[in-house]
């Protein structure tokens, strides 16, 4: 971990719920239950609960976790397209609740989004050149007249030909759709990319091309990135640093190395454990048992505690708190005050 | 030496398209033995999933099943009239896809489905044929089977959905499982309480399975044969072991060399350049030509079966053959 380097983005104690808004027959059937003393329950998900979590100028973070765990909308908390529910979302140190509105768009230029379906995150009806020129037009970074030469630049960088940017996205394959998402990223000059799953979708010769050009534009630009993905394949290969999500919280957060030789928490373990290698012939898959619980209902104390070989008793009380058990090693376990 | 439970002779499975004739499957020949596990790995669009619509005779217009045969238990079936087809679906040979939320009708009872499928096939009282769905649904791993058979399928969850798919295909203990990318739409620790599951019951029942996936590190841990596709055609066969410590095709060597690995990690990826052909439009000789490294004028011609010295082999002129190039 560079740990040097200034922080790029930092959430601080943030949480996210999203609810049902009540509509007026809702609520009047919920008071209604409440004056007879029937318990109701909220149905509110927290789809990100109290995470503290730091991106590094010029580092890569991966983020694993199962789906519905709260990775993408942790992706979309950091990137500042959606606000959090507690907490505070910091930029370079700054609080972007404080920031006005110029302030706030010159930031959501700087962090970019990547997203796993190149099929829906394109424009079907903008050509090429459009989809990759028309935020930089629009923000002053280019003018009319050195537009076209522009978009051609932005294509090269992301290893597409600019003969190709009079078509519509339907025209490319998928891998070259995914191309031209990054090449809008870049478009912006942005500082931190936020990948979320952005190479699930692809098949793996293409997705080792995509993996390559990633490598590539980080050294070349200098940039930072938050990337998500449910294989712990990629991540291993890409990022310096590595954060597990379970519903809803961080449970560990490790340097990559760390984290792949000596993970602590059982339930990276359990995913280490658990992740088909290429190495691995003809070997018995032992599973964990069970399956991600509900966020709608979580269970208490430590959510991954009915799934844990090694639970006790605590754990069903009291959620354990990330602390460091290591230099640069965050877990949050009960099995660490035990240790 | 025992027969072959499935024989796959130069199978061509052709689409006619109004853009032109797609040749999704064009000449493959594979065989599967009792207790096997096949592995059927390509990229989308290598012609995987046809092959095994084909063989379950499910393949709808504009395909067609052009020529070749498929010997199932030393019977051609693909000429086989509807009706004897439909005593072998589902009964001795079986089919799991890849996504269960679109498998499982939604406005039936799981029990009901598993029911449905039993009767079809065998005469048994109703009260018999639910005790057998209880029986599969609880050897597959769903906790309190008995309540389970009365819910609906979108009270399951992904993992628990597939599980329920695969038990409606082990009900008549068929001799071939199909399992078409059964796992790609789950999570790593569903994933791997399937593979678990399955690798069980198989051994336990002496089932033939083939594999259909494009992710070779599941492929890997479970089969013991691996076919791999590109573009409609078979490149390389032969042992697991052989083919992922010694790929003999290009194409073979640029998969696994694509898949991130930690003892490279911070490299780049090798990658293979360029992307799958149009199948509309293909080269004629191999398929893989544009994309490989190896590749010269010889390449145009049909690329000849060079063989292993264990089993199998890859279609190739210039086989990675241990020269260390």
């Amino acid at each position: 971990m560079k740990s040097n380097n200034p922080s790029a983005i930092s959430l601080r104690g943030v949480s996210r719920r999203f609810g049902q808004p009540a509509n007026i027959f809702k609520r009047a059937q919920r008071s209604l239950k409440r004056l007879r003393g029937v318990p109701v329950r909220n149905d509110v998900v927290f789809a990100v609960n109290n995470v503290d979590f730091d991106v590094m100028q010029g580092e890569v973070v991966g983020l694993v976790g199962e789906s519905g765990c709260g990775k993408s909308t942790l992706a979309r908390l950091a990137a500042g397209i959606l606000p959090p529910s507690e907490g505070k979302v910091l930029f370079r140190g700054t609080d972007l609740r404080t920031l006005d509105r110029a302030e706030m768009k010159d930031v959501k230029l700087k962090i970019q989004l990547i997203f796993q379906n190149p099929h829906a995150s394109l424009n079907p009806r903008l050509r090429a050149a459009d989809i990759v020129g028309e935020a930089p037009l629009c923000h002053g970074l280019v003018s009319r007249a050195d537009y076209e030469s522009y978009v051609d630049t932005q294509f090269l960088r992301a290893g597409l030909d600019p003969k190709l940017k009079r078509r519509y996205p339907h025209q490319f394959s998928g891998g070259q759709r995914q191309r031209l998402g990054i090449a809008r990223a870049l478009a912006v000059q942005p500082e931190v990319l936020v990948c979320d799953e952005a190479v699930a979708a692809l098949d793996v010769s293409i997705q080792a091309q995509i993996l390559n050009l990633f490598m590539e534009l980080r050294s070349q630009f200098s940039l930072t990135y938050l990337f998500i993905s449910h294989d712990l394949g990629v991540v291993e290969h890409l990022a310096d640093r590595v954060a597990v999500m379970y519903l809803g919280r961080i449970i560990e957060e490790a340097p990559v190395e760390e984290l792949f030789s000596r993970a602590q928490h059982p339930y990276t373990q359990a995913l280490l454990a658990e992740r088909p290698s290429i190495e691995g012939r003809g070997r018995r898959f032992v599973a964990i048992k069970g399956e991600l619980p509900s966020p709608l209902n979580p269970p208490t104390g430590c959510h991954f505690h009915p799934r844990c070989p090694l639970a006790m008793p605590r754990c069903a009380q009291e959620a354990p708190q990330l602390r460091e058990i290591a230099p640069n090693h965050r877990s949050a376990c009960h099995l660490n005050d035990t240790a | 030496m025992k027969q072959p439970v499935l024989e796959v002779r130069d199978l061509k499975t052709h689409f006619f398209s109004r853009a032109g004739v797609v040749p999704a499957v064009d000449g493959v020949s594979f065989s599967v033995n009792a207790g096997e596990v096949l592995g059927l790995v390509g990229e989308s669009g290598s012609g995987k999933s046809v092959t095994g619509y084909s063989i379950m005779g499910l393949v709808d217009p504009p395909g067609r099943i052009l020529g070749g045969s498929v010997l199932f238990e030393g019977k051609d079936i693909t000429k086989l009239p509807e009706a004897d087809w439909r005593q072998l679906r589902g009964n001795r040979i079986a089919m799991v896809f890849q996504d269960p939320m679109m498998t499982l009708n939604p406005v039936l009872r799981v029990g009901t489905q598993m029911v449905e499928t039993i009767v079809a096939h065998k005469k048994m009282p109703g009260r018999q044929a639910q005790q057998r769905a209880r029986d599969v649904l609880g050897m597959v791993g769903i906790p309190s089977p008995e309540e389970r058979l009365s819910a609906y399928p979108h009270q399951f969850s992904g993992g628990m959905r597939q599980r329920v798919a695969i038990a409606i295909a082990l009900l008549l203990e068929p001799a071939l499982i199909i399992a078409d990318e059964p796992t790609t739409a789950l999570d790593v620790t569903i994933q791997a309480q399937i593979l678990s599951e399955i690798q069980k019951l198989i051994g336990e029942h002496g089932t033939s399975l083939i594999w259909i996936t494009h992710d070779l590190s599941v492929i890997a841990g479970l089969a013991h044969r691996l076919a791999v596709m590109y573009a409609g055609r078979i490149v390389e066969t032969g042992d697991v072991d052989d083919v992922l410590r010694a790929p003999l095709h290009p194409y073979t060597r640029g998969l696994i060399g694509c898949v991130p690995s930690s003892n490279r990690r911070g490299q780049l990826l090798q990658q293979i350049p360029g992307m799958t052909p149009n199948l509309l439009n293909l080269p004629s000789g191999c398929a893989f030509q544009a994309r490989c490294s190896r590749a010269d004028g010889a390449c145009t011609a049909p690329p000849p079966l060079f063989t292993r010295a264990s089993a199998g082999g890859a279609y190739c002129f210039h086989p990675h053959t241990g020269d260390g190039a």
